[in-house]
């Protein structure tokens, strides 16, 4: 893939301890990511992104959540071997992040002005508390914000509008990366393409990488340019966004691009996926996806399918391809 | 899926306000529409657009301040107690959060046989009841094995699926889904999609089919109707609101929906600041403010929704002449 990388997340696992059992939100995740990419994130609730995420941010509730393998490198260091301190320098300025529910991620007892300046006072040197200040109405007007509106609270601004705060607070250091967990989700549509424009806008001006999370295939068309789709804690597919889109080949990707209602096309019935991803705890023996599979062959109810590259920017993790290209991990009994 | 041409329900300038501390929240304001038997009329717009209020208003779970709602040709709003007991029969709604609209001390049982408890023919049969639960399970595909799970142990589809059973149970002719599937993922939404079209097929069903997702809405409905501020703003079959868009904000909205593609090259419109507030909004068109056409007229007269063509509907002054109209730029200027 691409010659720099920025992260590389190398046989990721991540598991909860919960009463009913183990549960394995994340299975052997392999990710690499490079300068000014933008990586979309897409799978179910309960696919293992936002754990991902957070591991990479070293947010996970441990206990019960644990990373048992894996090496998460950025920038060369290995964020689950640093100290607590150097971690900290990481979060924030280095890597940052972007929640889903901007009526939830923003303190509704503290004007934005000073939640911006929370982060630009811990990570840069101001001589004063005014320069933080202009550095902070910059920023939100930056966002489209105008200064006036610096020393509200979160409750006078509208759900966009607070969006629009946290992305400011997550730009403030000048991250390398920025993890987006659902940024639009809980916005109108006509909002959502308001603050999608802004963070194009703004990660082109500012070469930040981006990691995105989301569920809507849609979403990432518009934005993104690599894409990982997510199944179960494993990512089965991953290519470039003209590819996936193109060519989607797992069949998890096309079950869930066909059970899109299509604006363009009258169908009288969407094509579902049978059936309900798995149990958090339950443990399915072979590939993950084969009892709601359309494809499904008797290897895949006793074999795990290794990764089989259709060429250098796409692969898939399924039996069905391993003739046409070469399988380069062979799979587990 | 095309409804034939008797009205079933038919609501004639509907308006509810709401008395807030600084004046009146105009959350239905005048709103005229007629649902066919057998057919889906889908309600599209934005969070506070009143979509909701006007299912609720509808069945009299609000009372209108004014207007009437007709039902085979009687007027619901003044329907006395015990008429509304017969009409609730007849109408039954779906709510949106399928986490919060169940009682989690109930099991799927109790749940589903709640709406029948009442009921003259079931009260007193255990075995009868039992035989109905059951066959309302089959019917919205839950298996029967869950019969006497709460809802905590079931993921957001079947829940939903137990609210469609209870909507079901006794045997209405008029459906509201408010928000149906929007809690839920992409592929599960298919399935209840899927089998809401087919229960409208076997039951000749009616539902008003109330969303923010217009793909959603257009896959399920036979005539859509948009609103913007309590006021409706086009009403058109669904096919001719996509390739013909008449009201500048239906035009925003579609063009604003993502679309999993990445072949398409479509002009985007993107809106300028958040919709304005519904309490004592000004005269004029509600809509003017972000309108990228919006000329003096509109900021004054408050055009109505008049047809456009046959079965088309539109409230702009300028409809169908918005070419002739030069577009003013009203997209942001972040880095100022």
């Amino acid at each position: 893939m691409s010659e720099e990388k920025l992260l590389e997340i190398k046989d990721l696992c991540v598991t909860y301890k919960t009463d009913d059992g183990v549960v394995y939100a994340v299975n052997h995740l392999n990710l690499e990511l490079g300068p000014r990419e933008t990586l979309g994130f897409v799978g179910e609730t309960g696919a293992g992104k936002t754990t991902t995420a957070k591991a990479i941010m070293r947010l996970l509730p441990i206990p019960p959540g644990k990373v048992t393998q894996g090496e998460i490198i950025f920038d060369g260091k290995d964020l689950l071997k640093i100290s607590g301190k150097e971690m900290r320098k990481v979060q924030g300025e280095e890597i940052s992040m972007i929640f889903q529910d901007p009526m939830t991620s923003l303190n509704p007892v503290v004007r934005v002005a000073d939640q911006i300046m929370e982060m630009l006072r811990l990570h840069k040197h101001y001589n004063s508390k005014k320069e933080a200040y202009e550095e902070a109405c910059q920023l939100l007007n930056m966002v489209g914000i105008k200064r006036e509106r610096a020393n509200d609270y979160p409750y006078q601004f509208s759900g966009g509008m607070k969006q629009r705060v946290v992305i400011a607070i997550a730009l403030a250091c000048n991250p390398k990366l920025v993890i987006a967990d659902e940024p639009t989700t809980a916005l109108d549509v006509t909002i959502q393409a308001q603050v999608l424009r802004l963070m194009k806008n703004l990660k082109d001006k500012f070469g930040t990488s981006m990691i995105l999370i989301t569920h809507d295939l849609g979403v990432v068309a518009q934005i993104c340019d690599k894409v990982a789709i997510m199944y179960a804690g494993s990512i089965v597919e991953y290519a470039t966004k003209e590819k996936l889109y193109t060519n989607p080949s797992h069949p998890y990707t096309k079950g869930l691009f066909n059970s899109i209602p299509k604006l363009d096309v009258n169908e009288e019935w969407l094509e579902e996926i049978h059936g309900l991803p798995p149990e958090p705890t339950e443990q399915i023996p072979g590939c993950i996806f084969n009892p709601r599979c359309p494809n499904c062959m008797e290897r895949c109810k006793r074999e795990k399918p290794g990764i089989t590259y259709l060429d250098d920017q796409h692969y898939v993790s399924c039996f069905l391809f391993e003739q046409d290209g070469q399988a380069e991990k062979g799979g587990e009994a | 899926m095309t409804g034939s041409n008797e009205k079933l329900v038919e609501v004639n300038h509907l308006v509810k306000y709401f008395n807030v501390g600084k004046g009146k929240l105009h959350a239905v304001d005048d709103l005229s529409f007629y649902i066919n038997k057998g057919e889906t009329l889908g309600l599209v717009g934005e969070s506070g657009c009143g979509k909701s209020t006007t299912g609720r208003t509808l069945i009299r779970l609000i009372d209108a301040d004014s207007g009437e709602v007709l039902f085979h040709g009687e007027n619901v709003l003044n329907y006395d107690k015990h008429q509304l007991k017969d009409f609730r029969r007849k109408v039954q709604m779906v709510f949106q959060d399928p986490y919060s609209s169940l009682d989690p001390r109930k099991n799927l049982a109790e749940l589903i046989s709640e709406p029948l408890i009442n009921s003259p023919e079931y009260k007193g049969n255990k075995q009868k009841m039992d035989a109905r639960v059951r066959e309302l399970m089959d019917i919205v595909g839950l298996s029967q094995r869950l019969i006497n799970s709460y809802p905590h142990e079931l993921d957001g589809g079947r829940r939903q699926r137990v609210g469609v059973a209870r909507a079901l149970s006794v045997n209405p002719e008029f459906i509201i889904l408010d928000e149906p599937v929007s809690a839920l993922d992409v592929c599960i939404q298919a399935q209840i999609i899927n089998l809401l079209k087919r229960l409208q097929q076997d039951m000749g069903l009616s539902y008003l089919f109330i969303s923010h997702d217009l793909s959603v809405v257009k896959h399920i409905s036979d005539r859509i109707a948009v609103m913007y501020l309590g006021k409706m703003v086009e009403l058109s079959d669904y096919e001719s609101i996509f390739v013909d868009p008449l009201h500048p904000y239906t035009q925003a909205l579609l063009s604003a929906i993502p679309i999993p593609r990445i072949d398409l090259d479509r002009e985007e419109i993107i809106l300028h600041g958040d919709v304005p507030s519904p309490v004592d909004p000004p005269a004029g068109c509600r809509f003017a403010g972000r309108c990228r056409y919006a000329q003096e007229k509109c900021f004054h007269e408050t055009p109505t929704l008049e047809e456009f063509s046959t079965g088309r509907y539109v409230a702009c002054h300028y409809a169908g002449k918005l070419d002739t109209l030069s577009v003013q730029d009203t997209s942001e200027k972040v880095f100022a």
